[in-house]
């Protein structure tokens, strides 16, 4: 099993798919306390 | 055993060594191994801090420390030993076992996994040089409530990045950890095949991902009130100090949930094994672990009872909070009819998980009288706090590290432990951090506040008993570092499966670990695994 294969795998896919949705996951949350915030006013 | 564990050689590996190993390790035993010791030296670090509190607090009056260091101490412990001891713990503990138990090769993403690591020694250096500047360290509390914290000096951003990498690091693990669990099971293994540990971490990895982002909002927002002139929580701007507090404890009380679910898990990996039964009521374990991890989102008020709130919310947040006590109460009944009737013996790690059961029930039944909202409004910001808390992270979240270091240790290292130093260190530490929490109780009931470097005269019996319990508890982990530090040295060798009840796929592979392990996946189901995989029912 190469590095190269397993980039390619849909395992590996299925990974950072996981991965990518998690970290939209985290900065949605941070976005909507403090983006929501700043956007109705705090400055 | 099949050929597919005993596959691994670490032959065709070229693995550097020296510094260069640690620092661009990628490998998921190694980095649990930096964890764990990261975790065991930033214990050292905030039990010296807790030492500073205790010596002060010995007698009444102003001694060793002044007023100002003394709350920079109480503040660093708690950040030191949430973020710094307790957190990476249960993360090392994580990236050595979580694969392992899942026949998977490693963590799903490995170079992400060292980044994980190497942000904490940056951040908690950058926490603890807040000590050496002129304003000096933080000294609002762990929890920085404003407008306190705003007060304080400029070392305040200082801290705030810190916490801002810390949970940048914790959100890394856990999309790891997630990654991991999801897509990396050996075929067989089944969401209701996976060992309680696994399972514990895999709710406690959405949890770190659902809240650590709320920190991030409620330090950016301090942190923009202190430097930039905005008023989110600046009464005379118009904002509200209240609002820091819903945000901030909509992450906390999560937080509490995060630093004892794998606790849990490691308690139900433990008992099945001296019990030799499997686990009672595995799949309720699971539900309950759940429904802990989802109550602990609709209950942050009852931290804060005493700013006031409209009455139909101090009854909701009441109600809700009591309503832990009924999974969890599972979790107990759980624990002990695994052990009813079952073929029992007393090693350490048993040991310290049973110290877990009963001293975390204590501080579990304390919880709940600090949900009743009138007695609340007697208890808070108290000593009875502070014992509240300390049986449910010391007794309850360092009990269960401890109990999961005897019990796996003999795996790391290939080496069994002293065992009668385990049960001293056992029996010594039981004594001695009930003769220094349980009389806090007292203290926080006869008025005591807590985070006063003085008392009145009336409090100094039961804060000489304390602080004796203190210092001789913190004597017992120097023996606990002994132990561990003679194990990794050498010793007694230790079998593939070492316990003889223990079940799970972490025993089928060779003491110590190889570097690599399952780089072939094994099959749960055939007949060299299936008893130890079969643990659901």
């Amino acid at each position: 099993m190469s590095p190269a294969g397993q980039s390619s795998s849909p395992k590996r896919r299925a990974v950072l798919r996981t991965a990518w949705a998690l970290v939209a996951v985290a900065f949605g949350i941070y976005a909507l306390f403090v983006g929501r915030a700043f956007w109705q006013g705090g400055l | 055993m099949t050929d597919t564990t005993l596959a691994h050689s670490d032959s065709h590996d070229h693995h550097p060594t020296g510094l260069a190993r640690w620092l661009f390790t990628t490998n998921h035993k190694e980095i649990g191994t930096l964890y764990l010791v990261f975790s065991l030296v930033m214990f050292l670090v905030g039990g010296a801090m807790a030492l500073v509190i205790r010596a002060e607090l010995f007698a009444p009056g102003l001694h060793l420390v002044n007023p100002e260091f003394f709350n920079q101490m109480t503040t660093m412990h708690a950040l030191v030993m949430i973020f710094a001891a307790v957190m990476p713990a249960f993360v090392g503990l994580a990236n050595w076992m979580v694969p392992l138990m899942i026949g998977a090769p490693d963590m799903a993403l490995p170079r992400m996994n060292n980044w994980s690591f190497w942000i904490m020694p940056f951040a908690f250096t950058l926490l603890l040089s807040t000590l050496f500047m002129p304003s000096g360290g933080p000294a609002s509390g762990w929890t920085l409530y404003p407008p306190l914290s705003l007060q304080g000096g400029n070392s305040l951003a200082f801290v705030i990045l810190a916490i801002h990498l810390m949970g940048i690091s914790s959100i890394m693990g856990s999309i790891n950890i997630i990654a991991t669990i999801l897509n990396m099971r050996a075929p067989g293994m089944t969401l209701l095949r996976m060992p309680m540990f696994v399972w514990t971490w895999l709710i406690t990895a959405f949890l770190l991902i659902a809240v650590m982002p709320v920190l991030a909002g409620a330090v950016t927002m301090l942190l923009t009130d202190r430097f930039f002139g905005t008023s989110f929580f600046n009464a005379a701007g118009g904002g509200d100090p209240v609002l820091y507090q819903h945000i901030f404890w909509f992450f906390g009380h999560p937080e509490v949930y995060i630093m004892i679910l794998p606790a849990f898990g490691i308690v139900s990996e433990i008992i099945p094994t001296f019990s030799r039964k499997k686990l009672f009521g595995y799949t309720s374990m699971v539900y309950a672990t759940a429904s802990i991890a989802f109550l602990s989102f609709i209950v942050w008020a009852h931290h804060m009872f005493t700013v006031g709130m409209p009455l139909g919310a101090a009854l909701f947040f009441m109600y809700a909070t009591m309503v832990i006590a009924v999974p969890t109460g599972v979790k107990i009944f759980n624990w002990v009819s695994t052990m009813w009737r079952g073929s029992m013996t007393f090693e350490t790690p048993m040991l310290f998980a049973l110290g877990f059961v009963v001293l975390f029930t204590i501080g579990g039944l304390s919880g709940v009288m600090l949900a009743i909202v009138p007695a609340d409004f007697q208890y808070h910001d108290t000593y009875f706090v502070v014992a509240h808390f300390h049986y449910v992270l010391v007794t309850g979240a360092v009990f269960a590290i401890m109990a999961s270091v005897y019990y796996w240790i003999p795996k790391w290292t290939g080496n069994m432990y002293n065992e009668t130093l385990g049960k001293i260190h056992f029996w010594w530490s039981t004594f001695w951090v009930n003769v220094l929490f349980f009389p806090q109780h007292y203290l926080g009931l006869a008025g005591m506040p807590r985070r006063i470097p003085d008392y009145a005269i009336q409090f100094t019996e039961f804060n000489v008993i304390s602080s004796i319990g203190g210092f001789a508890f913190g004597l017992g982990q120097l023996l606990f570092v002994y132990i561990v530090w003679q194990c990794a040295r050498g010793g007694q060798k230790a079998t593939d499966g070492v316990w003889e009840g223990a079940r799970g796929l972490e025993w089928t592979v060779p003491s110590p670990a190889p570097l690599h392990t399952f780089d072939t996946p094994p099959d749960v189901d055939h007949p060299d695994y299936v008893a130890h995989t079969s643990g659901t029912s």
